[in-house]
């Protein structure tokens, strides 16, 4: 292509939603299911909070003789979805120059609770989960296990992380560091982020009600989705067209009250993407749900971006964290093509302060440019444009 | 393929075993000596003695931030925002100066382990309900950028980025798309990782006795001591010729040691290895060094006077624009990773 966007060929995901185009959208037009209490571990605390936990992993597989994180496998599996999706081998791409990279929050930590158990009572610790870990890295251990030898790269930016993977993809693209890109992101719930929101007091005890009066907090989630990218636009099921980041220098945790930074990354988002601000149609908001969260990004769309259509499909999936920017970038290229987007799961009520409300019935929506914006901890603010499969047609 | 670039590197800071200068890599590794410490490990019924390089920045951060500051920062975010301040100190940009225009890019293979394991701690003693919501929060990977952007004012772009060994490297590509297109007129782009005594804890059991001595070009044995540091080099594009400038950084290649080396890259004559005695990464840098040593190359592998740890290589930058003095006007960085990937860095020295 002759623009600066790429063309996304194909989308592999795998979240509470279910794990194909099909499933996810039918979920979301059937108003999709209420998270419950995670079954996979336990927590020990007064308050608990649901969660978007998959039901089983029996379709998950394990890729490897080395025994690998999951969120490491989530990521394996949207790759090779994505893949597929794309109509193309896996052979077919070790023999171009092929990248990966993807945000994540939990699969670069080395965060192991038996591990850091036993050691902490100077047992014998076990050293199985800290050879996983350094074997787990989800961009080496893809570039591993598909045979690839492009640049990779896992982003560490907390929840803004699967956002900016697809920037830094389409960077390498334009770059001409490589053919093709898997972007995205990935990353599990466990008792770590469980027991860590929960101190953090922003997780809901009900369902999550992003933008909503009574909002009260998130519902965590967990999946990963892998956007497959090339500058060659033959076959295009979507594309992204532009992205920007900017960090608020505000509160480690926080966002900042006039949405400064995210201001400025929805800027250099639209002029990357050489489109105009009145181009887009449809906003996937960050939307989680948390008091601060949403009162900000509802100020600055508000502000921005006033007659245009937003939604948040954090109340189909949970805040899947790393994950959460490439799974939402996915749906908002499936939206624009099917030409109809899901209301907002949890929204009720207008909350004055915000002064805008989301989408909340199944709508269509007319136009082929969307934005999808993430918020992350430490005030990072990411946002990338998107193309539906017609968009310059 | 080579990414040809065309970027200046007009400031640099750093620490790490070696002391707070990283001006002076370059001279110790010539003509000098750090020697690791000791650290008593006393598990079940079995006892060790383990060697760690490692850094000390306490002392020395109230150049830059209050006490106060200084006293709420956790080892790693310490340590960043030391190699943070003293590379922007290097490039002359002052405290109260206008830093809107500098980007920040992080790289970090293990992150903040110690607070990480601090939350666990407040779990194993007390139960599930003590978790901490501050030490979950400086516990996330990118706590440390966070806090250069709020302690240094440095707030436009913000990356952390993880591939343990190649953390650093990689962001590279990241620093020269945000100033060509403009968006940063200036990258603050490095790398830090701390040890903790579990990290060594890690070394002893996978790799049992640790020698005192690393010797990382010998890569058939296991050598490394785990160590802990960072640097931080402040980034601009060519073309607007800054007086400090350090070096110029002109080329960039990626690719994968089984799959060949590209032998235009080979040829040049002095090459710095990230080599840091790790036996599943010599094993990589053995098959280079088969590629290079045709051409009669002078080689160093700097990890010997900061230690092993997966960002190391921001201080084997900081090593060969060092070399300056000793007469090298340019090098070539290497860095493999134990899948056999590698990056490849040329730099002319200023």
């Amino acid at each position: 292509m002759t623009d600066g966007s790429a063309a996304v060929l194909g989308i592999g995901v795998c979240c509470r939603a279910g794990n194909s185009e099909a499933e996810i959208l039918n979920y979301q037009w059937r108003g999709g299911e209420s998270p419950r209490l995670p079954r996979r571990f336990s927590y020990a605390h007064t308050r608990q909070t649901p969660v978007f936990e998959f039901d089983s992993l029996s379709w998950l597989p394990q890729y490897s003789d080395d025994e690998l994180l999951l969120t490491t496998r989530f990521w394996l599996y949207a790759c090779e979805q994505a893949i597929a999706d794309a109509g193309l081998a896996v052979e077919d791409l070790c023999r171009q120059r092929v990248g990966v990279c993807m945000g994540t929050t939990v699969g670069t930590a080395m965060n192991n609770e038996s591990f850091n158990r036993a050691y902490y009572a100077g047992e014998r610790a076990p050293m199985a989960p800290i050879t996983r870990y350094l074997r787990s890295n989800p961009a080496s251990a893809a570039m591993r296990y598909f045979g690839f030898s492009g640049p990779q790269l896992c982003v560490g930016n907390a929840c803004a992380s699967g956002t900016d993977a697809l920037g830094i993809g389409l960077s390498w693209l334009r770059q001409g560091l490589c053919d093709y890109v898997l972007a995205g992101g990935s990353d599990e719930l466990c008792r770590v982020t469980y027991g860590g929101f929960l101190s953090l007091m922003n997780t809901a005890e009900g369902e999550c009600r992003p933008f909503d009066r009574r909002r009260m907090g998130l519902n965590l989630g967990e999946g990963a989705a892998a956007l497959l990218l090339c500058r060659d636009p033959a076959g295009a099921k979507g594309y992204v067209l532009g992205y920007g980041n900017c960090a608020d220098g505000y509160h480690p945790t926080a966002p900042h009250p006039e949405g400064k930074g995210l201001k400025i990354a929805i800027q250099r988002a639209i002029a990357d993407s050489g489109i105009s601000s009145g181009d887009i149609c449809l906003i996937n908001s960050h939307g989680t749900g948390t008091v601060e969260n949403d009162r900000v990004e509802g100020k600055v769309i508000r502000e921005c971006f006033a007659q245009v259509p937003f939604i948040s499909t954090k109340g189909y999936t949970g805040h899947t964290l790393g994950a959460a920017g490439a799974l939402e970038a996915a749906f908002t290229i499936w939206h624009l093509n099917h030409g109809e987007i899901p209301g907002t799961r949890g929204f009720e009520e207008l909350d004055p302060e915000i002064g805008v409300a989301p989408v909340r019935e199944p709508q269509k929506v007319e136009g082929s440019v969307a934005l999808s914006q993430s918020l992350a901890f430490g005030g990072v603010n990411s946002v990338v444009v998107l193309a539906g499969r017609e968009y310059g047609s | 393929m080579i990414q040809e670039l065309d970027l200046q590197i007009v400031g640099m800071g750093g620490t790490g075993a070696f002391g707070n200068d990283v001006s002076q890599l370059a001279g110790l590794l010539r003509n000098g000596e750090v020697k690791p410490q000791w650290i008593e490990m006393q598990k079940s019924d079995e006892s060790a003695r383990v060697p760690v390089f490692k850094a000390a920045v306490r002392g020395v951060l109230k150049q830059y931030i209050s006490p106060r500051q200084a006293r709420r920062l956790d080892s790693f975010s310490a340590l960043a925002i030391y190699a943070a301040c003293s590379c922007l100190a290097d490039a002359g940009v002052k405290d109260d100066g206008d830093k809107s225009r500098i980007g920040l890019v992080l790289g970090t293979g293990f992150g903040p382990v110690e607070t990480t394991f601090a939350f666990f701690e407040d779990l194993f003693v007390d139960g599930d309900w003590a978790a901490s919501p501050t030490k979950f929060s400086h516990s996330i990977q990118n706590a440390a950028a966070t806090q250069i952007s709020l302690l240094c004012g440095i707030a436009d772009v913000s990356y952390t980025l993880n591939v343990f060994e190649l953390s650093f490297l990689s962001g590279l590509p990241l620093v020269n798309d945000l100033l060509q297109r403009g968006i940063a007129d200036y990258v603050l782009w490095g790398a830090v990782d701390e040890v903790s005594p579990a990290v060594a804890y890690c070394y002893h059991r996978l790799f049992g006795d640790i020698p005192a001595t690393m010797t990382p070009l010998d890569f058939r044995r296991q050598t490394a001591i785990p160590g802990e540091g960072g640097a931080f080099f402040l980034i601009g594009r060519s073309g607007e010729d800054h007086p400090g400038c350090r070096g110029k950084i002109r080329g960039l290649a990626c690719g994968e040691v089984q799959r060949g080396i590209p032998g235009e890259i080979c040829s040049k004559p002095r090459v710095i290895l990230g080599a840091d005695g790790h036996r599943c990464t010599g094993q990589w840098y053995a098959k280079i060094m088969e590629n290079i040593e045709l051409h009669g190359v002078d080689v160093l592998a700097p990890a010997v006077t900061y230690g092993a740890f997966p960002s190391g290589s921001a201080l084997a930058l900081a090593t060969g624009l060092g070399m300056n003095a000793y007469g090298w006007r340019d090098f070539a960085l290497w860095q493999a990773n134990p899948d056999g990937a590698w990056l490849w860095l040329q730099v002319e020295n200023a």
